[in-house]
């Protein structure tokens, strides 16, 4: 199967002009001007297969944006290559244009004051797309994205959902067959972006388009892809699946238990000083929240004690937020806690795995019962063992 | 307390006296803050004087041209024109630069803005004004000294006059200003109709007054006081009667008086809270 | 051909939505409408004072309709190069990169298709005044056309030169400066209120051939006063500075564009 995306050893350094502050400074930097190099971009790898679902994260200015325009064909590389659908970005862009869609979530394809069908015409029209095809295309994507209610209304007057909504619509009009995506979701409500990432993980299952997620927002990632890119200081330290992600971060898994006794009371908060890898977080009338180190205490010999111990009314057990394990990423803590299955330690970047190119289903059930926004629990007594 | 019921009227008078020194302080403290905000990007501060004054120059062009060819407009020779630019451009430019504000009050009233001023202990209207200043502005001043300075006529009476009628032409200005943007407190969306009233007083003001007769001409001294910010000026500089500075004098404080109870009227109306489905 | 629908397409897409906005294109409207007053007023003083019937081969009611034609193509001209400084700034033009279109062309399609509906309501509230102060133009279909041509190289002429204007954003914080003084030098020396014919010899000599007259002069007074020469020489000014400042225009793009291949925008 030949890969979709291919970069190999991808760098890029910038120059830019140090400009001084005040008038004189200017008048300086003019006529001798003093440049500083940044190296955004220090050398990627990744290979991403079709019908993948990929999350391409990490800090600002770690060198995300500097990737995709590369991948885009917008940016020349310092050194390296890559290929998207077997073009070179940069040397064929006229020509992969028609067969990519970027959508960034801040801005607009759409014309603003036009009704979205307008604008389904012109990029009919700019995308070279047969009429009769592009009638029928558009069809099954105002069905697939349930927009028919607005598509005479002026996108100045619909929500933001709505607008995204028909943003995508816009952007799937060609049959790409990979989507950039930045930041769909930010600025929408909950409902909205559930309904987002529903629309979403279908198109990628019917037709297997894949799709290259930029995202600050857990939920958008958890839902949504099988595979995340870690990108920190210019190069990747982290490629494998969204498990290993939890798996390697942060090896917690955290209990949360509704009492039917004064926390106080009972023995079970005495359970983290017993049982070792087990950490009290909150202890605060009827709830008691537990942190629990996977790889030192196994979930099932705590939860039997505490259920033997106390009169339990709810137990909800989850995983640490993906903000979290985002942030401890972020933070350098790459040389996390716990190595993974081999007792190597984690700071070495992963190779990247060859995913299974589908969605399996496992996860797909585990994202639909999680609000991962804030890290909320989920309700009652629906745990979900940890996979 | 004693004195105070003693002498009610000079302490009346010292009272009126530190208010319009502490609302001088006021406003000149408002100027230093703005000019300071100015100097932070001082290149585009001069760019955009500069361009002011381009812009000004260009019209300029076409009267040097004009007069090249045809001795007079009615009377009206190149110097004239000059001199017309020389009390208009610092008068408006004063106007928008010292009382920044003037042309946005129908944006501000529609917005909702003025709720900022009316929780501060001034007066409204002044606060309002000052608290904004069109950099731009100083290019026109700049040029219209330039173009006093070339008029030639550096006598301490002429300048002493000439500084009287700028001061004056400014009150009409801002006067109308004011006004213009207060139909907001009345007519709601006003914010087109305020700056195009507002441009079309300047265009007019900057040609010369013998263009115009019969109803244009009794529409200039009136609903578009061009005459009074500009050519009636011109005409005291050309020929000076005191009578004629009277008349300006009179108008400049009298639109200035419409100008802040026509702004008062609408604030209680604005206060009263039924312009509320046009904020926020 | 695709190509040309593709563009087309575009123009039509500005057209219908600059319609949804019509209180901006009336406020160009008024300010014609205004202009045309004062110098209706000046132009009949000028000619009671020097008495006759022509100068420089112009009547009164020619010099009122050139206004009307100068007017209306800088009133109409839509003001790109601020919007393409803002594009260059804030990253939207690489963004466009991946489209498929050219972003010349494809502003220059939304350029027609603003000015496609700003000409006919400017040019009809200046018309009216003009008919009402001194009756129709002294009009053949012969100058009829050459003006409607020469309108067309002028108002391409000048998107020419704003967006180069606007393009040198990626070398220039600022690039209002430079607009400014081009339109200062369109109004002036293109002959924005008074035609070329009333200029000094010296001056009138140079400005014919500068690109600024071709902007605002050219359609004017070949729409007022046709005649061959003038054709012919207006004409040739407007396709040579349409070609020099095009190429202009081109190169300082592909170095935009490769500044973005090199630096990200």
């Amino acid at each position: 199967m030949t890969p979709v995306v291919e970069a190999q050893g991808l760098r890029k350094v910038f120059r830019a002009k140090e400009k001084p502050p005040g008038l004189l400074g200017s008048l300086r930097s003019l006529v001798r001007p003093t440049y500083r190099t940044v190296e955004a971009v220090r050398g990627i790898d990744f290979t991403i297969a079709p019908g993948e679902m990929v999350a391409f994260i990490g800090p600002n200015g770690a060198g995300k944006s500097t990737t995709i325009k590369m991948l885009t064909g917008i940016l020349y590389p310092t050194s390296g290559t890559a290929r998207v659908l077997g073009l070179v970005p940069w040397e064929r862009r006229q020509e992969l244009v028609y067969r990519i869609a970027a959508v960034f979530g801040q801005r607009s394809q759409l014309w603003y004051h036009l009704p979205p069908i307008d604008s389904f015409e012109l990029l009919a029209r700019i995308y070279e797309l047969d009429r009769a095809d592009y009638r029928r295309r558009l069809a099954a994507l105002i069905e697939r994205f349930d927009i028919a209610a607005f598509l005479h209304t002026p996108v100045r007057k619909l929500s933001l959902g709505e607008r995204m909504r028909c943003e995508l619509v816009g952007a799937l009009l060609h049959r790409p067959a990979v989507l950039f995506l930045d930041e769909p979701t930010i600025g929408l409500d909950v409902v909205a972006r559930q309904r987002i990432r529903a629309h979403l993980r279908e198109l990628n299952e019917t037709e297997g388009t894949t799709v290259f997620l930029t995202s600050h927002d857990a939920g958008d990632i958890e839902q949504l892809c099988r595979r995340v890119i870690v990108i920190s200081h210019g190069t990747v330290i982290f490629d494998d699946s969204m498990e290993a992600l939890k798996r390697r971060f942060i090896p917690t898994k955290v209990i949360e238990l509704k009492l039917e006794e004064s926390a106080d009371k009972t023995p079970a908060h005495t359970i983290g000083a017993e049982l070792p890898g087990v950490r009290v977080i909150r202890r605060e009338d009827y709830v008691l929240t537990l942190e629990v180190e996977t790889a030192r205490q196994s979930i099932e010999v705590v939860v039997g004690r505490i259920l033997a111990t106390c009169r339990v009314a709810d137990v909800t057990i989850s995983d640490p937020p993906l903000e979290e394990i985002i942030a401890a990423i972020y933070a350098g803590r790459g040389t996390a806690r716990g190595n993974d299955a081999n007792g190597v330690p984690a700071a070495t970047v992963e190779p990247a795995r060859e995913a299974a190119g589908s969605l399996g289903t496992p996860k797909a059930k585990e994202a639909e019962t999680k609000e991962a926004d804030g890290g909320a629990p989920c309700e009652s007594l629906s745990s979900t063992p940890p996979s | 307390m004693a004195d105070k019921l003693e002498m009610p009227a000079r302490v009346s008078c010292g009272a009126l006296w530190k208010r319009a020194v502490s609302t001088l302080s006021f406003v000149s403290a408002y100027l230093r803050v703005n000019l300071a905000a100015a100097m932070e990007y001082r290149a585009s501060f001069i760019t955009q004087c500069v361009g002011m004054m381009l812009n000004d120059a260009i019209m300029f062009v076409f009267w040097w041209l004009y007069f090249e060819r045809f001795p007079a407009v009615r009377g009206w020779e190149l110097r004239d024109v000059v001199m017309l630019w020389a009390v208009v451009a610092p008068s408006f430019g004063l106007a928008v630069t010292l009382f920044g504000n003037g042309s946005r009050l129908a944006t501000l009233i529609v917005q909702g803005q003025l709720d900022y001023y009316l929780a501060l202990p001034r007066n409204v209207l002044l606060h309002v004004l000052v608290s904004r200043m069109s950099l731009p502005g100083w290019g026109d001043v700049a040029f219209g000294l330039a173009a006093f300075l070339l008029a030639g006529r550096l006598d301490p009476a002429t300048i002493v006059l000439y500084s009287v009628l700028v001061g004056a032409s400014m009150a009409v200005f801002l006067a109308f200003q004011v006004l213009a943007g207060s139909l907001a407190f009345f007519i709601g969306n006003a914010e087109t109709a305020a700056t195009q009233a507002q441009n079309t007083l300047v265009t007019l003001s900057l040609y010369p007054g013998s263009l115009f007769r019969g109803w244009t001409k009794l529409l200039l001294f009136t609903l578009l006081p061009a005459a009074f910010t500009a050519h009636v000026p011109v005409e005291l500089l050309r020929r000076f009667v005191p009578a004629g500075l009277a008349v300006l004098l009179g108008f400049a404080c009298g639109s200035m008086a419409l100008a802040v109870s026509v702004f008062r009227l609408g604030l209680r109306r604005y206060e009263s809270g039924n312009l509320m489905t046009l904020r926020g | 051909m695709r190509k040309l629908v593709k563009y087309t397409a575009v123009l039509t897409a500005t057209a219908l939505s600059s319609l949804m906005y019509p209180r901006d294109m009336l406020v160009p409207a008024a300010f014609m409408a205004l202009v045309l007053f004062v110098f209706v007023q000046l132009w009949t003083v000028t000619y009671e004072q020097t008495g006759g019937v022509l100068i420089a081969g112009l009547t009164r009611g020619d010099l009122i309709w050139y206004l009307v034609l100068t007017e209306t193509v800088v009133l109409s001209a839509p003001r790109i190069s601020q919007k393409i400084d803002e594009e260059v700034k804030s990253g939207e033009l690489a963004l466009a990169l991946v489209r498929p279109y050219n972003y010349v062309l494809y502003h220059l399609a939304r350029y027609w298709g603003e000015a496609a509906l700003r000409l006919p309501l400017n040019f009809t509230v200046g018309a009216t005044i003009a008919l009402a102060a001194s009756g129709p133009p002294a009009v053949t279909p012969l100058s009829a056309a050459a003006g409607l041509v020469a309108l067309a190289l002028a108002l391409t002429l000048n998107f020419a030169v704003e967006t180069a204007i606007g393009l040198a954003a990626f070398w220039f914080e600022d690039t209002m400066p430079f607009f400014w003084i081009y339109q200062k030098l369109v109004f002036s020396l293109g002959g924005l209120f008074l035609p070329l014919d009333l200029f000094p010899q010296v001056l009138a000599a140079i400005a014919r051939f500068l690109p600024f007259a071709g902007v605002t002069y050219a359609p004017a007074r070949l729409f007022v006063s046709f005649s061959w020469e003038a054709l012919a020489w207006l004409l040739m000014v407007q396709v040579i500075w349409l070609l020099a400042l095009g190429c202009l225009m081109a190169r300082v793009y592909t170095r935009a564009v490769r500044k973005v291949n090199i630096h990200g925008g």
